[in-house]
């Protein structure tokens, strides 16, 4: 079967996500060509901090150089290819490789790890690029920039601390979560067992309701492959923030919305708090989901890594952040009550991936006849529409038949 | 459990009839949880109560951890298992646990906490694949109603935090 056969907007075949020919193009054509999300700054804050991070399969360093400034190296010794640096985090003095005895001198020296072609930041979200040439993260991101922004502006200060990484191993394609992220109708039956079950009546049933009435939210194209899943207002919001568990006590919400107020002016502030954060996915390995940023790291066509972090909000009441991490830890992650159901779904999908038959297509038809197109190239469709998968599909399309 | 240590054939040494006690109460605790029977399970719950799977150890300087429930929390993530919806664990995963290496000491919380350390190991088989969970278990326990306990707290560390774990809708 050739490529051009297998995927468009609103058709895909399921050997996407198990073939391991369609995985190596994918590393070639996506992974080593494409911004990917590395990381945010405030987790290299100090001089000489890094993290280690990937780009699809080459593992990769982000740090913070002596000179202040952010970098993104290949975690490889040059002259053996041995992994240099084997912890998660930490401070980095000098590099020397175990097994060949280079010293190393730092990052881009004449006997030091690879530098990353193109590295560059939006809101301190650090996003790296291993070819040399192309279009800037700003084009890259495009409409999807707006949703940075307003990650960062639930803080008066505009700043963010990103802490934590829970890293969970799934059976299943990489682009399944990120298709999942943005996506607005399965929730209702899917987490049935917290919407219905765990916090039936803390807010559980107006969540359900939410997701029923689909003008609650947009299921938004943006372009590139990204997308959005939006609260089309304030009631929509409020809806689930009872879910959320970041109702705060009367005086600090009277704070926090003054403090927003004051930082971003009324009109912002109140927009802010009306919409909530919506779920954005970034092609092709991240996404915001409320106070959690996901990540997508390939490892084979049937294994992929997802990882978590969480958004610290900076200048509010500690209720907040308290609620946003017990949120975290309790929706997402390996275990988590949500989060745990997704996760064995993409490993059923897999499953029946490579018993596919040639005929086999998965349909992302739904909302097709009645999605807007706006002049901006924006495509808009209704909450359980299929306007973010198809964003996607279509994109991707384009990257891998070219 | 209770006769058995008050029957007058059997003279434990305090110490002894505790940590008996204790260790009767961990096994307890884990056939309930290989058999989810949930509900029971958190009938063994103090008001305290706080259960965490830790996460990975370098996790700073907020701790982001596999499960962190208060106990609240606890409430809910039972009421989610026993819902009849977790299709995470439909078919259910056939559990089987062992606990070993179990020592018993007194905790700083108030005079009748005690505080259990173990080992355990528990073996899950779902579609054909087994996982193997491997950790130490903490169990903190408020005695003040011997020879039966209440849980204040249970922590348990895995042998592989560090690395990416696999999904999992069940208790450990």
């Amino acid at each position: 079967m050739t490529f051009d056969s297998r995927t468009s907007a609103t058709e895909v075949h399921p050997s996407v996500y198990s073939d391991r020919e369609i995985f190596d193009e994918e590393i070639e054509r996506i992974w080593e060509r494409l911004w990917i999300y590395i990381g945010h700054d405030s987790e290299v804050d100090g001089r000489g901090d890094f993290v280690t991070r990937a780009i699809g399969p080459h593992p990769v360093v982000l740090h913070r150089a002596h000179d202040g400034g952010i970098m993104v190296f290949h975690n490889q010794c040059p002259s053996c290819g041995e992994l240099l640096i084997r912890k998660r985090r930490g401070g980095l003095r000098q590099l020397r490789c175990s097994s060949c005895g280079v010293n190393g001198t730092m990052p881009g020296g004449p006997a030091g790890p690879v530098i990353v072609a193109r590295v560059d930041s939006h809101q301190g979200f650090v996003f790296a690029s291993m070819a040399p040439t192309g279009d800037s993260l700003h084009e890259h991101l495009g409409h999807a920039l707006p949703y940075f922004d307003k990650a960062v502006q639930f803080s008066p200060s505009g700043r963010i601390r990103v802490v934590g990484e829970l890293r969970t191993v799934v059976r299943a394609n990489w682009k399944q979560p990120l298709e999942n992220a943005c996506e607005g109708y399965h929730a209702v039956y899917l987490h049935r067992s917290v919407f219905g079950g765990a916090f039936a009546d803390a807010g559980g049933e107006a969540a359900t309701k939410l997701r029923l009435n689909e003008d609650s939210r947009w299921s938004i194209d943006l372009g590139r492959g990204h997308a959005v899943l939006a609260y089309a207002g304030a009631e929509q919001a409020a809806a689930d923030s009872a879910i959320h568990k970041l109702g705060l006590d009367h005086d600090d919400e009277a704070a926090y919305v003054e403090a927003l107020g004051d930082a971003w002016g009324e009109d912002r502030a109140r927009q802010i708090l009306d919409e909530g954060m919506d779920h954005l996915a970034v092609f092709p390995n991240m996404a915001l989901v409320n106070q959690d940023i996901r990540t997508f790291t390939p490892l084979a066509p049937d294994r992929t890594i997802i990882s978590q972090y969480l958004m610290v909000l900076e200048g509010v009441p500690a209720s907040l952040n308290t609620a946003r991490r017990r949120f975290e830890n309790n929706a997402y992650g390996p275990a988590g009550m949500i989060g745990a159901d997704d996760l064995d779904v993409f490993e059923r999908v897999q499953f029946t991936a490579p018993a596919s038959t040639s005929a086999d297509r998965m349909v992302l038809t739904r909302g097709l006849q009645r999605e807007q197109h706006l002049d901006d190239g924006r495509v808009v469709g209704k909450g359980p529409d299929e306007a973010a998968q198809r964003a996607l599909w279509r994109y991707y399309d384009q990257l891998l038949a070219g | 459990m209770a006769d058995l240590m008050r029957s007058s054939s059997l003279r434990l040494h305090p110490e002894t009839a505790t940590c008996f006690a204790v260790r009767q109460f961990l096994v307890h605790e884990a056939r309930l949880l290989d058999r989810r029977e949930y509900e029971a399970w958190e009938q063994l719950w103090s008001n305290v109560g706080r259960y965490v799977v830790a996460g990975p150890s370098d996790a700073d300087p907020i701790e982001m951890a596999v499960v962190d429930d208060d106990r609240a929390h606890i409430a809910a993530r039972v009421r989610r298992l026993t819902s009849g919806n977790v299709f995470a664990d439909a078919p259910p995963a056939s559990l089987s646990r062992q606990l070993a290496n179990v020592t018993v000491e007194r905790g700083d919380e108030n005079p009748s906490s005690l505080v259990a350390k173990s080992q355990f190991q528990l073996t899950a088989c779902r579609y054909g694949r087994m996982t193997n969970w491997i950790g130490s278990l903490e169990h903190h326990l408020d005695a003040s109603s011997f020879p039966s306990f209440s849980l204040d707290q249970k922590r348990v560390v895995l042998v592989n935090r560090d690395d990416p774990l696999p999904t999992f809708s069940y208790l450990l």
